[in-house]
């Protein structure tokens, strides 16, 4: 396996003439939790999202520089097959107006597949894996926005799961959750890191100290440092990374 | 000078239920008046057997027949290219003087009289095209007509579905066409239905466009190129020539009562996929 399942090199990325990614050179470790934090606007999602290329969708988005995803060079890899390898969770929890079994399928029709044996089995096998086979399995017909936000969020990670990513990106998942939803979510961020490599970003610094094994530390479009999260955390090296941390300013 | 709040508020008040009433009545007395006089008149053989001396006599089946034959092969036939022309119109292109110019037309369209869709069904379908009267070129007309509709309301309805849903879709590497057909034509179903009801309405209640291009023949429609008629037009023909009041009272029943079932239909239909969708 590759030490680094995502890797920059120079990159820097323009909306328009804004320049939000300055010269970043950034890794994720495989099989491990990398967090990006930051105060708003400092490019952590903007950087996440260069992984999927969902910045695609955006209009007059520029990219300069080399993205690596193992040792594939992004830029030539095709964007149905990156999308698979590289899964994304959003802030909101945003399952789609069907059934949960609706959502648990979707990502697995989209890829051809038919059998409603198999479908069902790794449907089961994903919600186990976020812990929710025990509350859903006789509520696989319920329309999924009658769930609870964390419940949501769950399901969310759980049909992600189902199309088999290499890599999970997660965009603030706990935004919109309470503490204790929240706790649950880190926990199984832990169980997911055994078998999946994990970039988040978040605004909540304490998180990133208790789920992460790296951290990288962005302000205004740079990377400013990048290391063990214990490290980070206890002697930064950046006097930048010490006042945000020690919340003088962000 | 100042009037006391309280009064012009209870003056607003008492006038604002005194317009919701007249609307009501206006719609009681409408409909009663049609029942009073047609219901008489509305038993099995009325809606099973044919028109005899031009309608004095008989009942009407040819005529539920083609209005059903009319709405539902123009419905066919508008909702694919409107559904068609709404996705095209949200999904693939970016605001630009071509989708303006669309969007234009669309509206002009639909503000178009319908008796000038039947003049133009007419020169173009009947006579351009040697279709005659015939329940082709009906189709065709009221096809042209509806469309401004099914486009319009379509068109709100897959504006509506929060973008958020198209990006989870990418992000679980649905293409775009996979992300139209899964994830917005299902969440935008209910407004696109409701376009298409009000079309069927619309078709269903139409004379002036459907008199000149599928003509006004008493007989039973057995294939496209035949003339036929409506149970609008059978209506509008037995009143205007003084045929018969009481079998035209009866028409506007069943024509009454059916679009009566059809809007029932609809909302079931609507309030499943609103259930099942949102």
């Amino acid at each position: 396996m590759d030490r680094f399942a995502l890797r920059t090199e120079k990159l820097n990325l323009y909306y328009g003439n804004l320049h939000a990614l300055k010269d970043v050179d950034f890794h994720v470790y495989s099989r491990a939790i990398t967090a990006l934090i930051g105060p708003s606007g400092c490019g952590k999602s903007t950087l996440l999202r260069c992984f999927n290329r969902m910045n695609d969708l955006q209009e007059d988005v520029r990219i300069e520089g080399d993205i690596y995803v193992h040792h594939e060079r992004l830029q030539n890899m095709d964007i149905i097959n990156l999308r698979k390898k590289v899964g994304m969770v959003f802030q909101r929890p945003n399952p789609f107006p069907f059934t949960v079994y609706e959502n648990m399928v979707y990502g697995l029709k989209v890829h051809g597949m038919a059998n409603r044996r198999t479908m069902r089995e790794i449907v089961d096998r994903c919600l186990h894996s976020v812990g929710l086979l025990e509350e859903l399995k006789d509520k696989l017909h319920t329309p999924a926005l009658e769930l609870s936000e964390e419940m949501k969020q769950r399901l969310c990670i759980a049909r992600l799961l189902t199309v088999e990513p290499e890599i999970i990106l997660l965009d603030e998942p706990c935004s919109a959750l309470d503490p204790i939803a929240t706790m649950r979510i880190e926990e199984l961020m832990i169980e997911l890191k055994e078998r999946y490599t994990i970039l988040i970003v978040t605004h909540n610094m304490q998180q990133a100290a208790r789920v992460s094994d790296y951290t990288g530390f962005m302000l205004l479009g740079v990377l400013v440092e990048f290391g063990d999260t214990s490290q980070i955390f206890t002697s930064p090296r950046d006097e930048r990374t010490e006042g945000y941390i020690t919340g003088r300013y962000g | 000078m100042r009037i006391n709040p309280r009064i012009t508020n209870r003056l607003v008040r008492w006038g604002l239920v005194a317009q919701a009433y007249c609307t009501v009545t206006v719609l009681v007395l409408i409909i009663g008046i049609i029942f009073f006089k047609g219901f008489p008149q509305v038993n099995f053989a009325f809606i099973f057997s044919f028109p005899q001396d031009m309608g004095r006599h008989g009942g009407i089946f040819p005529a539920i027949v083609g209005t059903i034959q009319l709405a539902l092969l123009s419905i066919l036939l508008a909702t694919p290219l409107g559904v068609g022309t709404a996705i095209f119109l949200t999904e693939y292109t970016r605001e630009s003087t071509f989708t303006k110019l669309i969007r234009f037309g669309v509206e002009s369209l639909a503000g178009i009289p319908s008796i000038l869709y039947g003049l133009f069904g007419f020169i173009f379908f009947v006579i351009k095209l040697k279709m005659g009267w015939s329940l082709l070129a009906g189709v065709l007309t009221l096809t042209i007509m509806i469309l401004p509709t099914i486009i319009r309301t379509s068109e709100e309805a897959v504006r509506a579905v929060p973008r958020q849903l198209r990006i989870v879709s990418y992000s679980l590497s649905a293409s775009k066409w996979e992300t139209i057909k899964k994830v917005v034509l299902p969440a935008a179903m209910p407004g696109i239905l409701t376009g298409i009801m009000l079309s069927i309405g619309r078709a269903v209640g139409e004379t002036a466009a459907i008199i000149f291009t599928m003509g006004s023949s008493l007989r039973l429609p057995l294939s496209l190129m035949e003339s036929g008629r409506t149970m609008a037009v059978h209506f509008y023909i037995l009143a205007r020539e003084g045929i018969s009041m009481e079998k035209a009272y009866g028409t506007a029943v069943v024509l009454v009562l059916s679009i009566l079932f059809v809007n029932i239909i609809a909302y079931y239909i609507m309030n499943k996929a609103i259930a099942r969708y949102s």
